[in-house]
């Protein structure tokens, strides 16, 4: 009897122990997978809340917003848990059922964001967690152009001395957009002839351009270095990019640029749901999210971070532009699927 | 016909027909190897086309499929719908199409293409507006295979007009969206690669065959697929027709005939409907052979010349001329030329040829030679005979005529010779005659004489005419008077004794010189007048020379009128006896009558005995004269004998030439017998030349004459060499002393010479006779020496047949 007993004890006892090392692993191996852009959360809020929730961030970056798509599509969504998108491409995620909608109980803070932000997009409101909001324009080296760069038009057909030393992005989204801004057109437009008028501009551009890859925010970027002149840029990465170039001036052109929320949103294949809820609710305490924006000098939707953000931030144009000076921008709008595939066709010969 | 047309004759066809088959073998050849390897050429071409082509088209297949089973393929053709299409999958569709593209630029369309043919995507790596995105529009698209995995095939381009192969990859898919996997694969599209066909083309255009002929590819029909520019003219309806007839993959080109034209054709399959062909013109390809063949022509004609030229150059160097040269040695050696040596050059035939024909010249040579030897040379001395004599004058006198020289002929004629050849025999007289021509030409090569005599052979100046005939040629004088030395020391060494057989004999020389130019003008008249010359000399005593002269020719031309008158006078009788008395040395009665022939012509007068008598005796008339003067001799004796004069003999002179005439015996006993003189009272009297040799016959016939009582009387004692113990053994009854005796009596002692001859002779049981007492003197000393007769003036002349009869009337002799 007491023999029997020894021995069942015995097995309980190593199955506890078992299941206490085996605990020990997994705990060892919890981690946390972001897809995101490079350099853009603050790395001292990571090593936070990893340290907070001994977990691991592992972030996988795209380098753009096709990118990102295809890095997703290559596993079909799987292998994230937390992803960095512009709140355009959430809806087709959401469609493609990628995404898992956002639970205000699990992510308390969330409460904090801006609800206009949130319901930006049609589709993208309950998957979004809106953390940033920025302007796509034109960055330049005041040093090395004589002339001031002020418009689209400038950059799009440009003159002798910008030729050879202008930067594009790689996503066709962008330089398509902002291509029918210089011309006069809608960035959403999706008038053929404008189109064809735009890709015509795009490929007699194209022989001008150094790159077609967004350009590098650190201090070996070319554009420090005077290899390149003038860049579209996103408003933030402008500043970012500044810090090691005081002559680097950002412009949002007269004909009006881009606008752009960045959003997390939570993949439906995460493999660890409740941290992602974990980051996402760190990310939004007000002091972290203004620690973030200004990080990433991009305006907070986190409503109770900007009131902790200093008044030179929020009296930066180049973060908070003028009504007036938004007045010609443009949100990107979700197009027709003819209209995306003639501009997936222009795409694709500009880009060949 | 000649050999030096017969050999090129026969050479040219040969040589031309040859080197025109080696032309004609080369360029058919040519021709051949031209074809062949073109057809080498254009297989290879082709199937380094074929195996580009094949490549390709199983690299774009691989390819294509591979394309097909991209992800981004199967999401974007398997989305939900046009938007997450278009929105998502759409972009990076693109990204590895554009990727594969960058990979693969020959695909430089590749395409999306849905079922109903709507082109979904449609990359590109040139500027090319696409004319529409409806493909269903397109036949070549209609007529795609649907249950094919792959079609593919050539077409052009309706975007760019250019001709493109275009494949076709269809792509089945099972919608994972459905979740079930067991549904039989749907058709979602084509993965359509459009492949360039501008790396084939440049193929095409930079592998022309020829100028115009090359390579190109139809389809199964014969339309053509891609022709290269240089080939235009080959996309003929005719010639698709004549390749449908053609069986596909020759050994060989086929023969087309297009437009007139010749064409070379072959072609091979590519793929199932892909047709690969080469043509070229005949010309093309045999243009390098024709003009091979051209070169061929020119260098065969080229060669006949040269060789043709080489061949008779060789032929006239090696044989021709050899041959010509030959020919031209027989006919020397025909016309006599002695030695005619060719050169011997080559070692072939014809050198063996010339070989054996300078050997035989050489023999011919040294039998002619021989020959020569014998006819041109005196087989006794070996010195040069009449004959070549009479060539080496002539041509010694051109010679001196030319030169302006002077030369002299000696004509030398042996005093004696005769004499020991007669006593001593032919071959001592033999001996005798090699001496002599020694001892000439020993002579010759004193140089005591100015002139030349032999820078070759002083023996072609000597010669021997014959007999106890010599001559000698000497050249390069000066003046005649240069070969006195020679002449006398020539006269002195022959006159030096000879010893044969322990004897020695004694001849002499007389020489006769003759000098042209001056002495004759020609070889006969030189030799005629160096003959006159030594006669004189002889004519002058013997051991003499004499230079011939006019006058010397005038006598030979008087002797020539007298032989001529004497002859005449011969057959006219023309002759008559004198006699001169010899009288008694004591009472001085006539005691005989020496009879002398008297010889009085009508023209020439009263001649000689002493001119016309050597004349007789080498004539040979003395034998008729001779038989005369006996005859008449015997008879007027007889006349006197039977008037009384009983005792009176009669002397009849005989010559020595008579004495050795063996019917000379018989002629004398005839002649006394028919005269019936008395016995003993007719004698003869002959010179000391006449027997001194001694000869037996002679002796015998002296004998005979004394057994019939006819007296022998020796003449002219004391002028030739007889001794006085030489007459001991003569069979003489008188002797008769010389005149000269006589006459010089005062001189070298000869009175005491003459008394010892008397005194000898009369111990020796010989009358004397003294000839010539023409003073008292003589008379007183031979009387006292006790002479027994005398002749001469003193006593009585020769005397007519008259006057004797009356001097013999007067001394009583003859009574009445």
């Amino acid at each position: 009897m007491f023999k029997r007993l020894l021995v069942q004890l015995l097995i309980i006892v190593c199955l506890l122990l078992l299941g206490l090392t085996t605990q020990l692993y997994a705990k060892e191996q919890r981690h946390l997978v972001v897809l995101n852009w490079t350099e853009y959360l603050a790395p001292e809020l990571i090593e936070k809340f990893e340290t907070e929730f001994n977990i691991k961030v592992i972030q996988v970056y795209f380098t753009s917003e096709e990118n990102r798509t295809e890095k997703l599509l290559e596993n079909n969504g799987y292998g994230y848990d937390i992803i960095v998108s512009s709140a355009i491409d959430i809806g087709r995620y959401v469609k493609r059922g990628w995404l898992k909608s956002l639970n205000e109980e699990e992510i308390p803070n969330l409460k904090y964001i801006d609800i206009s932000w949130r319901q930006g997009y049609a589709g993208a409101e309950k998957y979004a967690a809106p953390f940033a909001r920025g302007t796509t324009g034109i960055v330049y080296r005041a040093d090395l152009v004589k002339e001031p760069i002020t418009s689209w038009q400038q950059f799009y057909q440009p003159v002798p001395e910008l030729q050879g030393k202008i930067s594009m992005t790689g996503d066709s989204q962008d330089y398509i957009s902002m291509g029918l801004k210089s011309l006069g057109y809608s960035a959403n437009s999706e008038n053929l002839e404008q189109l064809k008028h735009v890709e015509h501009l795009l490929l007699s551009q194209k022989k001008h351009l150094r790159s077609h890859e967004y350009i590098s925010v650190e201090a070996d970027s070319a554009i420090v270095k005077g290899d390149v002149v003038a860049s579209m840029i996103y408003n933030s990465d402008a500043l970012m990019v500044k810090e090691h170039n005081e002559n680097l001036t950002f412009v949002l052109p007269k004909e009006g640029g881009g606008l752009w929320i960045d959003s997390f949103v939570i993949s439906a294949y995460a493999k660890n749901y409740a941290s992602a809820c974990d980051f996402l609710n760190f990310f939004n305490r007000p002091k972290n999210a203004a620690l973030q924006s200004m990080y990433s000098y991009s305006a907070p939707a986190n409503v109770e971070a900007v009131k902790l953000l200093p008044a030179d931030f929020i009296d930066n144009p180049v973060i908070y532009p003028t009504a007036a000076e938004l007045k010609n921008s443009e949100f990107y709008l979700p197009l027709s699927p003819q209209g995306q595939r003639q501009r997936n066709a222009i795409a694709a010969r500009v880009l060949r | 016909m000649k050999l030096s047309i017969k050999l090129p004759l026969l050479l040219l066809p040969i040589t031309a027909l040859s080197l025109t088959l080696v032309g004609y073998v080369c360029y058919s050849k040519l021709n051949q190897n031209a074809e062949d390897k073109t057809f080498k050429h254009a297989t290879a071409l082709q199937s380094q086309i074929i195996s580009h082509l094949d490549s390709t088209i199983a690299t774009a297949c691989a390819n294509a499929s591979l394309f097909a089973d991209y992800q981004t393929v199967r999401y974007f053709l398997l989305a939900a719908d046009e938007n997450a299409r278009y929105d998502l999958m759409q972009r990076p569709l693109q990204k590895s199409l554009i990727d594969i593209q960058k990979a693969y630029p020959e695909y430089y369309e590749i395409r999306l293409i849905l079922p109903d043919g709507f082109e979904d995507i449609r990359i590109v790596n040139r500027d090319i507006d696409n004319v529409t995105e409806n493909e269903a529009t397109r036949s070549s698209f209609r007529q795609l295979d649907v249950d094919k995995d792959i079609n593919k095939h050539f077409a052009i381009n309706p975007d760019n007009g250019e001709l493109a192969y275009y494949l076709y990859k269809k792509i089945d898919l099972i919608d994972i969206n459905t979740g079930d996997f067991s549904v039989k694969p749907k058709f979602y599209g084509y993965l359509s690669l459009t492949l360039d066909t501008s790396q084939l083309r440049k193929m095409l255009e930079e592998n022309p065959i020829g100028t115009s002929g090359g390579i190109f590819l139809t389809d199964h029909y014969g339309n053509a697929i891609i022709t290269p520019s240089h080939m235009e003219w080959a996309n003929d309806k005719k010639l698709v027709a004549e390749f449908q007839a053609e069986t596909v993959g020759h050994k060989r080109f086929h023969k087309l005939d297009l437009n007139g034209k010749s064409y070379y054709h072959t072609r091979d399959q590519v793929s199932n409907n892909i047709l690969i062909h080469t043509l070229v013109s005949e010309d093309e390809i045999l243009k390098a052979s024709q003009s091979m063949g051209s070169v061929v022509l020119n260098t065969t004609v080229t060669m006949l010349l040269l060789s043709l030229t080489i061949i008779l150059y060789l032929l006239r160097v090696q044989v021709l001329t050899p041959l010509k040269n030959l020919q031209l040695a027989f006919i020397r050696i025909g016309e006599g030329d002695e030695l005619v040596q060719v050169p011997v050059t080559s070692n072939d035939e014809i050198g063996e040829l010339n070989k054996h024909l300078n050997q035989m010249s050489l023999e011919l040579k040294k039998s002619n030679d021989k020959i020569l030897n014998m006819a041109f040379c005196d087989n006794l001395t070996q010195l040069p005979n009449r004959f070549m004599f009479h060539k080496n004058l002539k041509r010694a006198m051109k010679l001196a005529l030319m030169d302006g020289t002077q030369l002299a002929l000696f004509f030398i004629d042996l005093d004696n010779f005769k004499r020991i050849n007669d006593t001593m025999g032919h071959q001592t007289g033999d001996e005798l005659l090699r001496e002599v021509a020694k001892r000439l030409a020993s002579n010759l090569r004193g140089n005591d004489y100015i002139g030349r005599i032999s820078t070759e052979n002083e023996t072609n100046h000597l010669a021997r005419l014959g007999g106890d005939e010599f001559t000698l040629i000497l050249q390069d004088l000066d003046s005649h008077k240069d070969v006195i030395p020679l002449a006398e020391r020539i006269i002195e060494s022959i006159s030096l004794p000879y010893s044969f057989a322990g004897q020695d004999h004694y001849i002499g020389a007389s020489i006769g010189i003759a000098v042209y130019p001056g002495d004759g003008d020609n070889t006969e008249d030189l030799i005629k007048h160096a003959d006159l010359a030594m006669y004189q000399a002889k004519a002058n005593g013997k051991g003499n020379y004499h230079f011939y002269s006019a006058e010397i020719s005038n006598l030979a031309i008087q002797r020539n009128k007298l032989e001529q008158r004497l002859r005449k006078a011969i057959k006219d009788g023309a002759f008559e006896l004198n006699y001169q008395p010899i009288v008694d040395c004591q009472n001085l009665n006539t005691r005989s009558l020496e009879a002398l022939i008297r010889w009085k012509d009508n023209e020439l007068g009263l001649v000689s005995p002493g001119i016309f008598i050597p004349i007789a005796e080498d004539t040979g008339l003395i034998h008729e004269i001779g038989a005369w003067v006996i005859d008449a001799a015997c008879k007027q004796l007889k006349a006197w004998q039977d008037s009384g004069a009983k005792d009176i003999s009669v002397a009849v002179n005989v010559s020595g030439k008579q004495l050795e005439k063996p019917e000379f015996f018989e002629q004398i006993r005839n002649s006394i017998r028919h005269s019936g003189i008395k016995a003993g009272t007719f004698y003869v009297e002959l010179t000391e030349s006449a027997i001194i040799q001694g000869k037996p016959e002679v002796l015998e016939t002296l004998r005979k004459l004394r057994n019939m009582k006819v007296m022998v009387a020796l003449d002219d004692f004391g002028t030739g060499y007889s001794s006085l113990s030489y007459l001991k053994n003569l069979p003489i009854d008188i002797l008769k002393i010389d005149r000269s005796f006589c006459q010089q009596l005062e001189e070298k002692n000869n009175n005491i010479l003459l008394s010892a001859i008397i005194t000898m002779a009369q111990a020796l049981n010989l009358k004397v006779i003294a000839e010539g007492i023409e003073e008292q003197e003589q008379f007183d000393f031979l009387k006292q020496s006790g002479c027994d007769m005398l002749q001469g003036y003193m006593f009585c002349q020769p005397q007519t047949i008259k006057e004797c009869t009356k001097r013999l009337r007067d001394e009583k002799h003859i009574t009445g």
